[in-house]
């Protein structure tokens, strides 16, 4: 007992040589600012504060499904009237995620160009996240090192969103995100060979820690399997096939 | 409303003349040519003297002064040549009684029914009611029955529109073919305007463009930004991105802008929804900045059911109005808060599991509670836990990202019936294993054109990464396309 008590007393005493020595620092734990909930509710629960933290930068390493998650997200975000962002560094998006959707709010794409992509993707992450009107920013395909992520968490800081660098090394970082798909729970369609023919789900195992906190948890992801056309005209299917060897070899 | 009426039975067959008009305009401040009678809007004015100087300019005329353009007619109408009757304010009616019905002019057939019946004076039908006079006379006898009783509905001079700014510059001895130039002039006359806003605290809705070509035609474009402002820059920029799109068949030999609506400046619009209420100026003006320097960068899909997967979007610029909007589907998902995913059951009043951020359903009322479901009620109470639940239909799922270009590589592979599949890849890292290999896809077409044959096969790599390969059957090499994520 007397062990215990002692140990809160230290506890309770660290705390305060913190708060007076970092009185700006303060933990994402203490919920002073409403995360931003991704709207996987698995995800959510072992998030400090339900969600991604306001306000501060959050670094995803790429993978294990962190695109899917950011960009249920960033929907979940628009769906509740807000505002999210996505800075696509690395300009390998694909159409689907955003496609079909005239007449109705989505989030906002940004695919910088040009030999500049790098710094360009940067500036307007930075220039978003100072708006303050975007409840999440993400960062994709660029990574963030040294002073830029400096920079950003303090645009961060000041605009009042959430944003997260889908980025492995990543120097400050007030939340940490990991994950990784589980390779022996993969759910395949089978084929009449029995072998392997379609993806049809996967479990995602996601780590999360900050500060003086880490959780993990495990859950399901389905996969959108790429519809494949064989035709330019969409009712019909294209036979005609084409010569597996050029023109020029036959006899 | 206080008005004059003039009139002169020369005015009976042709009308009064429209040179009458401008004469009249240096005494009074607004004129009406009707059929008959020339109005004149008095409000605010000395009536009276007014009329002495208008029927000084009018020889022969007669003027009436009232309240309703009905009684001002009846009275010029029985005045004297050259002299003019007032109607005391709200005595229209009592004035109009002891007038006899000829003089508001009914049709023959109506005449005649009221002649019938003996109504022979404004205040006999004024006397009878409504309904009475409906059943007996009709639709047209009510209209005289309200006119009787010196109920005139039209209003002569409506309240005069303020004047918007505006600003015009015309090239008296060149024009201009460039119209990039013209951002120039633009700029110029923006900023007149946008001051004369300022100076008044309003904001604009919505300006106009118009540009006088050498032909003599003239171009319009109206120019609307996400938010009422008076800001020169965010005019400007609207202003250049028209200019720049511009195909005209003539020269410019002119430019005009002028402001079409405006609203006070302290009125702060925005979407009642919009959880980023009176950031959307703030969002706006950011696109636009991320376009001004880096170009069209904010874009948006559009997607084609092409074979080739690389060929299926086209991006497309979004303009900075369009990315700052936020629109929520339904109210419904106002009325939800925070939970994305809350399902119950038709008629049920079970708690039931929630998706989202910790809310779930305890009570409702009507029907099923889906996101998207518009008119259900629902109460919310907080979430006391409950196991890992899956996404729906509508949260997650990896989906396929494609490289610029497909990146060639080198690939290991075994016969498997007519193709072969996989086993291990090298790319600039070394060598992958491949745990699974499902396909092949064959995708092939064009064959006319620039053909392409292609074998897709969806692998697992050792480290759990979820690749999309596939050989061109053509070249009889490996690329890889993509990955799931």
């Amino acid at each position: 007992m007397g062990t215990w008590s002692g140990m809160a007393t230290r506890l309770a005493e660290l705390r305060k040589i913190l708060e007076g020595r970092f009185p700006d620092a303060v933990p994402v734990t203490y919920r002073t600012a409403a995360a931003v909930a991704t709207g996987l509710g698995a995800l959510d629960r072992v998030l400090p504060g339900g969600g991604l933290p306001r306000g501060r930068l959050t670094a995803w390493a790429p993978g294990g499904g962190a695109t899917a998650m950011l960009q249920a997200a960033c929907d979940a975000a628009v769906e509740r009237g807000e505002r999210a962002a996505w800075v696509d560094g690395g300009r390998v998006l694909s159409g689907e995620w955003l496609a079909g959707r005239e007449g109705r709010a989505a989030p906002v794409l940004i695919h910088p160009e040009g030999e500049w992509g790098r710094r360009a993707a940067l500036e307007c992450a930075e220039e978003l996240l100072r708006s303050g009107g975007f409840a999440l920013v993400v960062l994709s395909g660029v990574e963030v090192v040294g002073t830029d992520g400096v920079r950003l968490s303090r645009a961060a800081r000041e605009g009042g969103g959430a944003f997260v660098a889908l980025s492995g090394g990543v120097p400050v970082a007030a939340l940490r995100l990991a994950s990784a798909f589980v390779p022996e729970r993969f759910r395949w369609r089978r084929g009449p060979f029995g072998e392997a023919a379609e993806l049809e789900a996967v479990v995602v195992r996601v780590k999360v820690s900050s500060m003086g906190f880490s959780s993990q948890v495990e859950f399901p992801l389905p996969v959108a399997n790429h519809e494949y056309r064989l035709a330019l005209d969409p009712g019909l299917a294209d036979r005609r096939g084409a010569d597996r060897a050029p023109a020029g070899r036959r006899s | 409303m206080r008005c004059i009426c003039l009139w002169d039975p020369e005015w009976e067959e042709a009308g009064p003349p429209e040179a009458l008009a401008v004469t009249l305009l240096e005494l009074a401040p607004r004129v009406a040519l009707g059929r008959e009678v020339v109005w004149v809007d008095a409000r605010g004015l000395p009536a009276a003297a007014l009329a002495s100087r208008l029927l000084e300019r009018v020889a022969g005329a007669r003027a009436g002064i009232a309240d309703t353009p009905v009684a001002a007619e009846v009275a010029a109408r029985t005045a004297e040549p050259g002299e003019w009757i007032r109607v005391e304010p709200g005595g229209d009616r009592a004035f109009l009684a002891s007038v006899p019905i000829g003089l508001l002019r009914p049709d023959a057939r109506l005449r005649a029914f009221l002649d019938g019946v003996g109504i022979g004076v404004c205040g006999d039908l004024a006397a009878l009611e409504r309904e009475a006079v409906e059943v007996r006379f009709g639709r047209d006898g009510v209209a005289l029955w309200r006119l009787a009783r010196g109920d005139d509905p039209r209003r002569l001079f409506t309240a005069l529109p303020r004047e918007q700014p505006h600003a015009s510059l015309d090239f008296i001895d060149y024009v201009l073919t460039d119209p990039a130039r013209l951002v120039f002039v633009a700029n110029a006359l923006l900023g007149s305007i946008c001051d004369a806003l300022r100076a008044r605290g309003e904001h604009a809705r919505r300006m106009t463009l118009s540009l006088a070509l050498a032909n003599g035609a003239r171009w319009h474009r109206a120019l609307r930004p996400a938010r009422p402002t008076a800001s020169r820059a965010t005019w400007l920029r609207l202003v250049r991105a028209e200019l720049e799109r511009l195909t005209v068949p003539d020269a410019v030999a002119g430019v005009e802008l002028g402001v079409d609506a405006s609203e006070p400046a302290g009125v702060c619009q925005g979407d009642l929804f919009d959880r980023g209420f009176a950031t959307a100026e703030a969002v706006e003006a950011a696109v636009a900045r991320i376009i001004e320097e880096h170009g069209p960068v904010v874009v948006r899909p559009e997607v084609v059911p092409h074979p080739l997967a690389e060929r299926r979007t086209r991006w497309v610029p979004v303009e900075p109005a369009v990315a700052s909007a936020t629109v929520l589907r339904d109210a419904s998902a106002v009325l939800q808060g925070e939970v994305a995913g809350v399902s119950r059951e038709r008629g049920s009043g079970a708690p039931v599991r929630a998706f989202g951020g910790g809310l779930r359903v305890v009570e409702g009322e009507g029907g099923a509670a889906r996101p998207g479901d518009a008119g259900a009620v629902v109460r919310l109470g907080v979430v006391e836990g409950g196991e890992g639940d899956a996404p729906g239909e509508d949260g997650a799922r990896l989906k396929l990202h494609l490289l610029p270009e497909p990146r060639p590589i080198v690939v290991e592979s075994v016969p498997c019936r007519d193709h072969r599949v996989p086993v291990r890849y090298r790319d600039r890292q070394g060598w992958r294993e491949l745990v699974t290999a499902a396909g092949p896809d064959r995708v092939s077409g064009e064959r006319w054109g620039e053909a392409y044959a292609r074998e897709y096969f969806r692998c697992v790599t050792a480290e759990g990464v979820l690749i999309w390969l596939f050989r061109d059957a053509r070249k009889e090499s490996w690329y890889l396309h993509g990955w799931w994520d």
